[in-house]
């Protein structure tokens, strides 16, 4: 390794200790005006700030004693509210502290309080992570400039980042913790917001959120992983051209857009988000801004359900399911720049493929009647859709798929299971798309005659476990719901025998034929396996 | 890396003893490139033509044939 890529990788690694170190660095000072400012119910304020009064212009310097005391507090603040709602002659009624209200409460006073030298030096801290991790990152990157072009994916099963080894787990469980703190402890994490504020106020003009920070970081992710998948595929001008149209999505449609629509006083909105992926999408409160929202709020919400009824049937009938999964999803757009070093890693086995199916249409199926119950509520106002509780169903597909399967299991087991996780198990818009790039689309791989050495590349690199070698064996086109047309598998062939095609949908299956110099041809007498 | 042909547009050919103009005609429909690649069929027809002089090579057009 040239010794730039080693200084690359040592600055790399040391603005991710920074990064880590951030989130201990914090102090908490808690003002009166934070928690009139944050607990909105006057009601439930007089309580609330009763009980927080001790903590009040206190500098606490370890988060932990700061979130016990603050969880001390509310807790008996609820405790309170409740004892006086019991009280049969009392003035008015306050309401109850709910858990899930409370927990908001602690977390935007936590994110208020913080202090320290990140809040005092945000520019410098900025700088020393995110900012020394990029240049870090590129150091590393770039110099695979001179080498020559062509894949090399020299081993890659010995390397103990990319082959299942110590580095790889580790990397797992860092980013597995991240996505758990990220979903359910933010207040762990108010630091880290912190550290962003600058960049979200120059574009939205509002304090950065949790989202803002993950955002930033995805975004950057996908550029800065881009970049190297476009250095490593530069022979290729289809992996040129479809890795810089995954950087813009994310960019523009994920990032950018949504940050200044909020800019303009408009709902928040990433154009290129479908349902069923976008799983909220339909719910009562996003239905009630687009609908309040004037002609932009109505062009969103026709937007939306225009893309899932005729923009997904119809590219995805002309271009197959890659048009969106490889070219435009932010989730396929990591996991085509982040995870391309661990697309090997995916399970080919059959049993693997039968898990997959009855997994992603079981979520496909989860969402829909989930989506159903609550628009069922928000028309008809009944909480309850084929005797089941809309909001406990809603809640139930977020917590599982939305959030734990989506993101703490699609991105964390990235070393473990390859790339495509959740894509592959998970994805409802991917499992929708998939029965249209089955059933009725042009978009095949087809196999060049009896070519194939079976060396196996293709199998080994395909992130979605398809055992492309069997395919191209026998001399057949490749058909399957699956297939995120990425187009590495073509790639990695050291024959050429794969292309990505659409075509006439006539004759898309194909017969499994090979094609020999004798012209022998080899018919199998199984062609019911199609 | 070289260019890549249709195995079984090229075994038709062969078995059929096809003429330089049955294979030029249908050589753009035998390409094997993949997407976005540069196509050289035009070039190779030129260089042809230029070198032998050959009988008229008629080539099939296709309407906003892109593909």
């Amino acid at each position: 390794m040239p010794i730039i890529q080693k200084a690359g990788m040592a600055l790399f690694l040391l603005a991710i200790a920074l990064l880590t170190a951030i989130p201990f660095m914090g102090q908490y000072r808690l003002t009166p005006q934070m928690v009139e400012e944050v607990v909105t119910d006057t009601g439930q304020l007089e309580y609330v700030s009763a009980e927080l009064e001790e903590m009040l212009g206190k500098t606490y310097s370890s988060k932990f004693a700061y979130i016990s005391d603050l969880d001390d507090a509310f807790s008996t603040s609820a405790t309170k509210i409740q004892d006086y709602n019991q009280i049969d002659n009392r003035e008015t009624e306050v309401n109850n502290l709910e858990e899930y209200m409370a927990g908001q409460y602690k977390f935007y006073l936590t994110r208020k309080a913080t202090t320290g030298t990140i809040q005092e030096h945000t520019g410098l801290w900025l700088l020393l992570t995110i900012g020394l991790g990029t240049l870090g990152a590129f150091l590393y990157i770039l110099p695979k400039l001179g080498l020559l072009p062509g894949i090399k994916n020299d081993h890659i099963f010995h390397s103990q980042n990319t082959g299942l080894g110590w580095i790889g787990y580790t990397i797992g469980t860092l980013l597995i913790l991240f996505y758990v703190l990220l979903y359910w402890y933010p207040e762990y994490i108010t630091e880290w917001m912190v550290l962003t504020d600058p960049i979200s106020k120059r574009i939205s003009g509002n304090e950065a959120s949790q989202w803002f920070f993950y955002g930033l970081l995805y975004t950057l992710a996908i550029l800065v992983m881009g970049v190297r998948m476009i250095i490593k595929y530069r022979h290729s001008r289809y992996h040129i051209i479809r890795t810089l149209s995954v950087m813009f999505f994310q960019t523009a449609f994920a990032f950018m857009i949504p940050e200044i629509l909020i800019r303009l006083n408009q709902p928040y909105f990433d154009f290129k988000n479908i349902w069923p992926l976008n799983y909220n999408f339909f719910f009562d409160y996003n239905i009630e801004q687009f609908t309040s929202s004037g002609s932009v709020g109505l062009f969103m919400l026709i937007w939306g359900i225009l893309l899932v009824i005729v923009a997904v049937p119809l590219f995805s009938y002309f271009y197959g399911k890659r048009w969106y999964c490889s070219w435009v999803c932010g989730c396929g757009g990591l996991a085509e720049t982040l995870g391309d070093p661990y697309r090997q890693l995916s399970n080919k086995s059959l049993k693997a493929w039968k898990v997959e199916r009855w997994m992603i249409h079981s979520v496909l199926v989860f969402a829909v009647v989930m989506t159903a119950g609550v628009l069922y509520t928000y028309f008809t106002g009944s909480g309850t859709f084929l005797f089941i509780d809309t909001y406990t169903l809603r809640a139930t597909y977020g917590f599982l798929i939305g959030a734990a399967f989506a993101g703490v299991v699609g991105v964390g087991f990235y070393p473990i299971m390859g790339n495509r996780v959740w894509c592959r198990f998970g994805c409802p818009l991917a499992a929708y798309i998939g029965i249209v790039q089955r059933f009725k689309s042009r978009f095949r791989i087809t196999t060049n005659g009896g070519q194939c050495i079976s060396c196996g590349n293709c199998s080994t690199y395909c992130e979605m476990g398809i055992d492309v070698r069997w395919y191209a064996q026998r001399g057949q086109n490749i058909v399957r719901s699956s297939c995120v047309g990425c187009g590495v598998c073509a790639s990695v062939c050291p024959r050429g025998v794969l292309k990505l095609e659409n075509g006439e949908e006539e004759g898309r299956f194909g017969k499994p034929i090979l094609i020999g110099n004798n012209s022998v041809q080899v018919f199998s007498d199984l062609d019911y396996i199609r | 890396m070289g260019i890549r042909y249709r195995h079984e547009l090229c075994d038709r050919w062969l078995q059929s003893n096809a003429t330089v103009q049955q294979v030029f005609s249908e050589l753009k429909a035998a390409s094997f490139e993949p997407e976005f690649y540069r196509k050289h069929e035009g070039e190779i027809m030129r260089e042809f033509k230029g070198k032998f002089q050959p009988q008229q090579v008629k080539i099939r057009k296709k309407l906003f044939g892109v593909f």
